[in-house]
């Protein structure tokens, strides 16, 4: 497929110059700045593992979750019916009524049993009587899951301007002060040094700029909330995470030169497609990253495109057609419509 | 003191039993989804969800008494929370065949 096709059903993605992302969310930098390659491959081209993410599964499923029990609440229901409400929901959404069956998972402490508890007990600890009160917004709606996009006026060398966008999980007030609250799940011990690898974080410091941007009210920073996942328990720690002005202004304008680095591989990619190549050229591998890949749960590891990135370029589309399957990644699209 | 069906026995620490009885209860309201009858307006449903939420809560209190028995480290348990080795190998197999 041509750059054009890969991204044509991808409305982040410009139309007048192939393979050049202009809305931008914390996944797709992310990935560039891990490996261009492996941006290429996940973003543009959109290749994901066959194999189930288990971790996405489990945090998608304790987000939402989190999500219908604070809309019942809002709506003014008690904790115990808004639990219920999570609850049935997490139960049908992880049961797959063509097969008749739950969802499966050999992970040993991310599965269907360890979700049901994490979630009663995380509500049961941090629904009625949280300190971080759920911000209730001016459509009666609850402050979760908001999408969110801003135009940051970089410009392309084309004149399109380049937005940055994501979707916030809770916006909650503390002691009279706004705080983004991002749930992040695991299955590592909480410790003080598991705080730590929020920062430098590409995902935290966009929420935090995006927290000055899109709320009417000054946001005072960010709580990361964790939630450790074992065997026989599960265990809940908050920490704030801080960003100084200073600190997110050279963020900002780091990220700017990120941005234009995508556009010098989307002119590369665009160019050596022109010339009868691979567009792939045009976003080079960071060998560096292969074996130091970021997963979804603080772990690293070696990265999921390793073994195509060894084989030889000429077999590596039938590789990926093998090994991974097609999904679209659209910043542009919403969360969030409970 | 009677249980409801799929309730944890009262005598019971963090044992099998108390595995077979959060999974069946899970188990029943599973039956719910499938027959199209897990809707909180369904006779019922809230209170199978309730012995689920009940169980739950109650190993959290097991699982507390036990860690302050242990001074406070995390005690090893008789039984975990794993999923049933018969539903993980049923599981894959189905999904390797696309069932």
């Amino acid at each position: 497929m041509t750059l054009h096709e890969d991204t044509a059903g991808n409305t982040s993605f410009s139309r007048t110059s192939p393979g050049l992302q202009l809305a931008i969310d914390s996944t797709s930098l992310g990935a560039f700045k891990t490996c261009p390659r492996w941006y290429y491959y996940t973003v543009i081209q959109g290749w994901e593992s066959k194999f189930e993410n288990v971790h996405f599964v489990f945090g998608l499923c304790m987000h939402e979750g989190r999500e219908r029990y604070y809309h019942a609440r809002a709506r003014g229901e008690p904790h115990e019916e808004a639990l219920r409400v999570a609850l049935a929901y997490v139960l049908t959404k992880t049961w797959d009524t063509r097969l008749g069956r739950p969802w499966i998972s050999t992970h040993e402490t991310k599965n269907r049993l360890t979700l049901i508890r994490t979630l009663i007990w995380y509500l049961d600890r941090f629904g009625e009587s949280d300190p971080l009160q759920t911000i209730v917004l001016s459509n009666g709606k609850p402050a979760v899951e908001l999408s969110f996009r801003f135009d940051t006026q970089l410009e392309t060398k084309g004149g399109e301007h380049w937005l940055l966008c994501g979707h916030i999980d809770r916006l909650g007030r503390l002691n009279d002060h706004v705080y983004i609250d991002d749930l992040k799940t695991t299955s590592r011990t909480i410790s003080a040094s598991f705080f730590t690898q929020f920062t430098p974080h590409n995902q935290f410091s966009l929420y935090s700029i995006a927290g000055r941007v899109i709320w009417h009210e000054p946001v005072a920073g960010l709580i990361a909330d964790a939630v450790q996942v074992a065997v026989n328990f599960s265990r809940f720690e908050r920490a704030m995470v801080p960003r100084s002005e200073p600190y997110l202004n050279e963020w900002f304008n780091g990220t700017s030169r990120w941005l234009q680095q995508m556009e010098v591989c989307a002119t590369a990619g665009t160019a050596a497609e022109a010339a009868g190549l691979d567009p792939a050229l045009g976003w080079p591998m960071n060998d560096m990253s292969c074996n130091n890949f970021s997963y979804g749960d603080g772990s690293r590891g070696g990265c999921p495109a390793r073994e195509i990135c060894s084989r030889n370029p000429a077999s590596r589309e039938a590789s990926l057609r093998t090994e991974f399957k097609r999904r679209i990644w659209d910043p542009l699209q919403r969360r969030g419509d409970v | 003191m009677t249980t409801d069906p799929g309730e944890i026995p009262p005598s019971d620490a963090l044992s099998e039993v108390s595995l077979n009885s959060l999974t069946e209860s899970i188990d029943r309201f599973d039956a719910r989804i499938q027959a199209g009858t897990a809707a909180l307006s369904e006779p019922g449903a809230r209170r199978d969800l309730d012995i689920i939420i009940r169980n739950n809560r109650d190993l959290r209190e097991r699982w507390a008494a036990l860690e302050a028995a242990s001074g406070g480290k995390a005690p090893r348990a008789v039984a975990a929370t794993k999923t049933p080795l018969s539903r993980v190998i049923s599981g894959k197999l189905l999904d390797d065949l696309g069932i």
